[in-house]
């Protein structure tokens, strides 16, 4: 008996599941709907304020009324209106000076929000810092009151809460708050992938040469996983911080993550004062620093002299596979064709051989289809470096 | 003799009525906890708690083949109409006996080419390897000698050039978000070493350019109770299993591994058949055993699009190859049960799949006999058990449906009155017709079957609708 009666609970919590499943499937058909009539509803106020501000006596700048702020704070605070408050900004992208003037009136607005979405579900949270990140505030007053809720959504457990708000305080431009916030980022549980550390500060809004300088001052109390994202960014950014990666290129102690990063730089940006260290990776016989070797292989490409070409034959014989491929198309990066380098390795080393000759199809195959319009992935010249 | 007959109806009884509570139970908790993270999710995708389209990992996708000319031009072509950019293709037909590789070679005009293969995990030779550049990403085919699909898959990783590799089948077609959807999940957690994806039947579907235009339930009845299968198992049982990083399975048609992960673990079992399971449970224990923090990750946006067999002939034989797999998977990591080292992974994920999975068709073709035993000496209550059992059928008929319905927090799929109707039809049919054949075809899946290891099943092939 007892079998049956839990069989029917289980049986009716599902029913209702089904029930629920419907109703909102036809809820979900008028959705559109409604965020058109939300969309419409605050476009009406909006356009009745910016209108109104155009009116004023010209000098004066058109203020927005308290009324007008305290009406936007209880419907934006309702996640549904800052929805279709976004698709209104999202319209607007050809802004004039009066509607740019009143969306910075309306920053205090933003500051109301953001401690009304702290105590929001994480859902909520992370969207609302994704509008932050769309729609950057405009006026500075704010911004320190506005960076510290921030801050402390970075230290909510859910992922998405902590991307957005990353991605926002990214957009608002300070660097402080950011060095506060990837050591915030850098704490065990708190770890985001290198890639959206990195992305997201390439959308930084302020001066990149004052953060990277932040950078480097607080380089050494981020944790690796950061410190490797913030290499990153700087290789995008800068070519200007040969001093410290050389350093870090240098050290042995440092992680390995760190020093391939520094070799990456130093092919984007070479500089002949660490050739020699270039050519100590690649000549490195430790089939357990493979990876230094087969990166630098790659960066050598754009160091030019005998000594280079020399250490890159050599690495075409090195039993890795990443090595001997990377060193093949730096070697032809020095203007070495593939029938030279075959001749000056000779036949002995089936290994190098192979590889040379799979090099010289892979080049004919991609000028044949250079011709034929195709290989959109690939501009001439620049050969892709196997990743490892 | 009466009583000893009556006394061991009673234990089986007991056995009985634990196994059904168990076994609902865990139905219960699947389609509940997928419905509702279905709902989460949709919601999340909403509010823009996702992470947008700029972070690209490389990916290179396997595409074992084996006598798949019918298939392989729109799979490949599909493959092209994703919306990523940093990726290849990497087709391995293995030693097929019609034209694949001709079809390949000049659909794609490819090029003969001479390329050493870094071999870190042991497959047959390559025989010829064929390379194009001339598409949106570069494409690859390698023939080798026939060696199974797991032999396939591995001389696949051995090609691939990217630190991740997503294999899928030759007759499946992934939609056009499919690959971003499916990195997601690393791009969040880098401690994730596999993710499976969502596999739904794509008879009944009509794709264009990687897109759904039209998304019906199949004509084929056989075809239409397998897409409320796929919808229990995909939108509900996994969805619970990777809650605590319990899957055990990431379907051979669609899943992401982290390359470096699988070569340490020894790469794809060419001596099972379900080489899918045996590398994500071989993935666990690999991660386990070396004190590895990961996670196998299951995600249901992402999105790929397979034939399942419209002829029962052909659904027989592809479920005897699945039983088998799961029997050769769950026999070469039986140290796993009840070990407390693998936690939930033991006590749950492999205990169901002993017991609900591997061991059901015995226990309940043993169900049938004991009844016609109890029949005959007139141990049973008749009008008890026929309502026992329409107990049973509607509860499984609505679990079925709940799950058939939480499609509507997929984003791309949409109720159709007729489909309703057609689903509610075929449910109780597949609950209590089909699956009882699935039952014995599964018990009988094991008789014989080491003659037949290392081959390719075989279903019958149609061209696959896309424009």
């Amino acid at each position: 008996m007892g079998t049956e009666v839990l069989l029917y609970g289980y049986g009716l919590v599902c029913l209702s599941m089904l029930v629920f499943n419907i109703v909102y499937s036809l809820h979900l058909r008028g959705d559109e709907r409604r965020l058109g009539r939300r969309t419409d509803e605050v476009r009406r106020r909006v356009e009745q304020q910016v209108q109104a501000m155009r009116q004023a006596p010209p000098g004066t700048p058109g203020t927005v009324p308290a009324g007008h702020l305290a009406w936007m704070s209880r419907r934006l605070s309702r996640v549904n209106f800052l929805l279709a408050f976004e698709r209104l900004l999202e319209e607007h992208r050809e802004t004039d000076d009066v509607f740019l003037d009143y969306l910075r009136q309306l920053q205090p607005v933003m500051l109301y929000l953001a401690t009304a979405y702290l105590r929001r579900e994480a859902t909520q949270t992370a969207y609302f810092c994704h509008f932050l990140a769309r729609h950057p505030p405009r006026r500075y007053e704010e911004m320190e009151q506005l960076q510290q809720v921030l801050l402390s959504f970075l230290r909510r457990k859910d992922l998405y809460c902590r991307i957005n708000a990353w991605k926002a305080l990214c957009s608002l431009g300070s660097p402080d708050a950011l060095m506060e916030a990837l050591r915030e980022l850098g704490k065990e549980d708190g770890q985001l992938h290198g890639k959206v550390i990195t992305e997201a500060l390439l959308i930084y809004t302020g001066d990149p040469d004052v953060l990277i300088g932040r950078l480097w001052a607080c380089f050494d109390r981020f944790s690796t996983q950061i410190q490797r994202a913030v290499l990153d960014y700087i290789r995008f950014q800068s070519g200007g911080c040969r001093g410290p990666m050389e350093e870090i290129l240098r050290d042995p102690a440092r992680d390995k993550e760190l020093r391939i990063a520094a070799i990456r730089y130093f092919a984007r940006y070479p500089d002949p004062g660490v050739e020699d260290i270039l050519l100590d990776f690649i000549r490195d016989p430790d089939p357990l620093r493979w990876e230094y070797a087969a990166i630098s292989a790659t960066a050598l490409a754009q160091y030019p002299g005998q000594a280079v070409v020399d250490a890159l034959l050599q690495a075409m014989h090195s039993p890795n596979w990443y090595v001997r491929y990377n060193a093949s198309a730096s070697l032809e990066a020095h203007g070495l064709s593939y029938e030279e380098m075959l001749q000056v390795l000779g036949g002995d080393d089936r290994y190098a051989r192979e590889m040379l000759t799979y090099r010289m199809e892979s080049r004919r195959l991609e000028k044949q289809a250079r011709a034929a319009g195709g290989a959109r992935h690939r501009p001439e010249g620049e050969e892709a470096a196997l990743p490892v | 003799m009466r009583d000893a007959i009556q006394m061991f109806l009673l234990c089986v009884e007991g056995f009985f009525i634990l196994y059904m509570v168990c076994y609902s139970s865990f139905l219960f908790l699947s389609v509940t906890v997928g419905s509702a993270d279905l709902y989460a999710v949709k919601r999340r995708n909403l509010l823009k708690n996702e992470l947008g389209n700029d972070y690209y990992i490389p990916v290179s996708i396997l595409v074992p083949a084996h006598n798949e000319e019918v298939t392989i031009e729109a799979t490949v072509k599909s493959l092209l109409d994703l919306d990523y950019k940093l990726y290849e293709i990497v087709v391995v037909d293995d030693g097929s006996t019609d034209d694949t590789t001709r079809v390949m070679r000049e659909t794609f005009r490819m090029h003969r080419i001479d390329r050493p293969v870094q071999r870190r995990i042991p497959c047959q030779n390559e025989e010829e390897i064929y390379e194009t550049r001339e598409w949106k990403v570069p494409i690859t085919l390698v023939r080798k000698q026939n060696g199974g699909k797991a032999d396939a898959l591995n001389m696949g990783i051995n090609v691939a050039n990217y630190p991740y590799f997503l294999c899928i089948d030759a007759d499946s077609v992934l939609q056009h978000d499919s690959l971003e959807k499916i990195v997601r999940p690393v791009l969040e957690d880098p401690t994730v070493v596999a993710v499976g994806g969502t596999v739904r039947p794509s008879n009944g579907a009509e794709i264009e350019r990687g897109r759904v235009v039209r998304y019906r339930m199949p004509r084929n009845l056989l075809a239409s109770m397998q897409v409320m299968e796929y919808d229990r198992s995909f939108l509900a049982s996994r969805i619970l299993f990777d809650r605590f990083n319990g899957n055990i399975i990431i379907s051979g048609a669609f899943g992401l591994f982290l390359k470096s992960v699988v070569i340490a673990a020894g790469g794809y079992d060419n001596t099972t058949m379900g080489e899918d399971m045996e590398l994500a449970v071989k993935l666990h224990v690999y991660c386990r055993e070396n004190n590895r923090p990961y996670r196998i990750r299951y995600v249901t946006d992402a999105v790929c699009w397979t034939q399942v067999p419209e002829r029962l002939r052909d659904l027989c034989r592809q479920r005897r190859r699945w039983h088998i797999g799961l029997f050769q998977s769950m026999m070469k990591y039986r140290n796993i049960l009840a070990n407390p080292r693998y936690g939930a992974v033991s006590f749950i994920s492999y205990f169901y799949f002993l017991f609900y999975e591997l061991f059901s068709p015995y226990i309940e073709v043993f169900g049938v006999f004991t009844t016609l035993l109890a029949f005959s000496v007139d141990l049973i209550n008749v009008p008890f058990m026929i309502l026992f059992f329409g107990i049973y059928v509607v509860y499984t008929s609505v679990l079925s449906l709940t799950a058939f319905f939480a499609r509507i927090h997929t984003i791309d799929l949409k109720l159709y009155p007729t489909d309703v109707l057609k689903a509610v039809g075929l449910c109780a049919v597949e609950v209590s017709c089909l699956r009882f054949v699935m039952a014995w075809v599964r018990m009988m899946a094991l008789v014989g079957y080491r003659r037949k290891k290392n081959t390719w099943g075989r279903i019958e092939r149609q061209k696959i609708q896309i424009k």
